[in-house]
């Protein structure tokens, strides 16, 4: 429930204090909330599967983040930085995916 | 419940998953239990759920918040122009290019409008400036030609003692004309400004100059070329110096000096007669 609230608090301090993104992260800011995304429905899903440790949701979620950000970062220094991009963000979504499906048969028992 | 029993739950729950092997969306699920989610096998014992420290749980909190707020700032950004022409197709990009170079080149053909736009009032800013120091020269001068204000700067000063009276009005204009022939700009007889329009007279047999008696010394001052005053006014051959000389008791002195000032005519001259001619009347 916390994080939840945390998730919406957040949401609004963003419309509120309305950020602008420096154009140095701008490539970077959508692999790093994909990532995020990823960790967040990871744990949401160790939750159902009451796994759910705070220690390793964090390392996780900072982990994910990093990396990926460091993925595109290579990338770009490589000349390959929108292709990797994709391919994290690819990489991101599936794992994002595949995490909604074991919440889905957690709460469907489907 | 203890650890060793949590582990041989959780190898027990995880060996199928990892011998389901060879499809796809299970290989992904085997990433993802690994590293991008929570709650491996190792390490779940150390911190079981129902005692959860604070910090940590404040500190997930704080994740989710960030992610909120980075979720935010990122749908916002991307709605800026960047972010919409990534999304958009080669042809629509070469129009919307053609167009900003279109736009481009206008406003380059402006700038370099407003350069010689600029460019050009500075440069009459800067005519005017002179034409206006020019007036402002042409001003002074007739200000002093005038009389109207006082004058200064090198010059001579000639002191004539006449106690019997024989200097004649004749004599003081030939001084007059002499200092003006040799260069002086303003002259005063006894503290008397000259102007165009001054004249000397008798009356009474007394020296008059523009209606006021003269006190004999005269005292005659001008300011202009020291030098030049003397040797090639006042002291020139035949001159008025020499006519000077030539009366009985009249004694003369002549002093060249770094600093004179000639004081201004007390009221302008009223001019009735005198009208301007038109300025383009004399042109045509």
């Amino acid at each position: 429930m916390i994080p939840l609230i945390a998730l919406v608090v957040g949401a609004v301090l963003g419309l509120v204090l309305q950020p602008a993104v420096p154009p140095f992260l701008a490539p970077y800011l959508p692999v790093a909330v994909v990532a995020a995304l990823d960790a967040v429905f990871g744990g949401v899903r160790a939750r159902l599967d009451g796994t759910f440790s705070d220690r390793r949701f964090l390392i996780s979620f900072l982990t994910n983040v990093v990396l990926a950000v460091f993925l595109v970062f290579l990338g770009d220094q490589l000349g390959v930085g929108s292709e990797l991009s994709t391919a994290v963000v690819v990489v991101l979504g599936v794992r994002i995916f595949s995490n909604l499906a074991a919440v889905r048969r957690h709460l469907f028992r489907a | 419940m203890n650890r060793l029993q949590r582990r041989a739950r959780h190898a027990m729950r995880s060996a199928p998953r990892r011998s389901m092997g060879s499809g796809m969306v299970s290989t992904l699920e085997g990433e993802s239990g690994r590293s991008g989610t929570p709650g491996g096998p190792d390490d779940v014992g150390a911190h079981p759920p129902d005692r959860r420290r604070p910090l940590t749980q404040v500190a997930v909190a704080i994740a989710c918040a960030l992610l909120g707020f980075l979720l935010v700032a990122q749908v916002r950004a991307s709605e800026s122009v960047g972010e919409r022409l990534a999304a958009e197709r080669e042809e629509d990009l070469a129009v919307v290019l053609a167009d900003v170079t279109e736009q481009s080149d206008r406003l380059q053909a402006e700038i370099t409008d407003l350069r010689l736009l600029l460019f050009e009032f500075e440069s009459t800013a800067e005519s005017e400036e002179l034409a206006f120091r020019n007036l402002q020269k042409r001003l002074d001068d007739l200000r002093i030609l005038a009389g109207v204000v006082p004058a200064e700067n090198e010059g001579v000063v000639l002191q004539v003692a006449d106690p019997g009276r024989q200097v004649t009005h004749e004599d003081l204009v030939d001084i007059v004309h002499e200092m003006r022939n040799a260069g002086a700009e303003a002259i005063a007889v006894n503290g008397q400004r000259l102007v165009a329009s001054s004249a000397f007279s008798t009356r009474n047999a007394r020296l008059v100059l523009d209606g006021q008696p003269l006190e004999e010394p005269y005292r005659v001052a001008a300011v202009g070329p020291s030098e030049k005053l003397i040797t090639s006014g006042l002291s020139i051959p035949g001159g008025a110096l020499d006519r000077l000389g030539s009366y009985s008791d009249v004694t003369t002195s002549v002093e060249e000096l770094e600093h004179v000032t000639i004081p201004a005519r007390g009221e302008p001259v009223p001019f009735v007669y005198g009208e301007p001619v038109p300025a383009d009347a004399d042109s045509g």
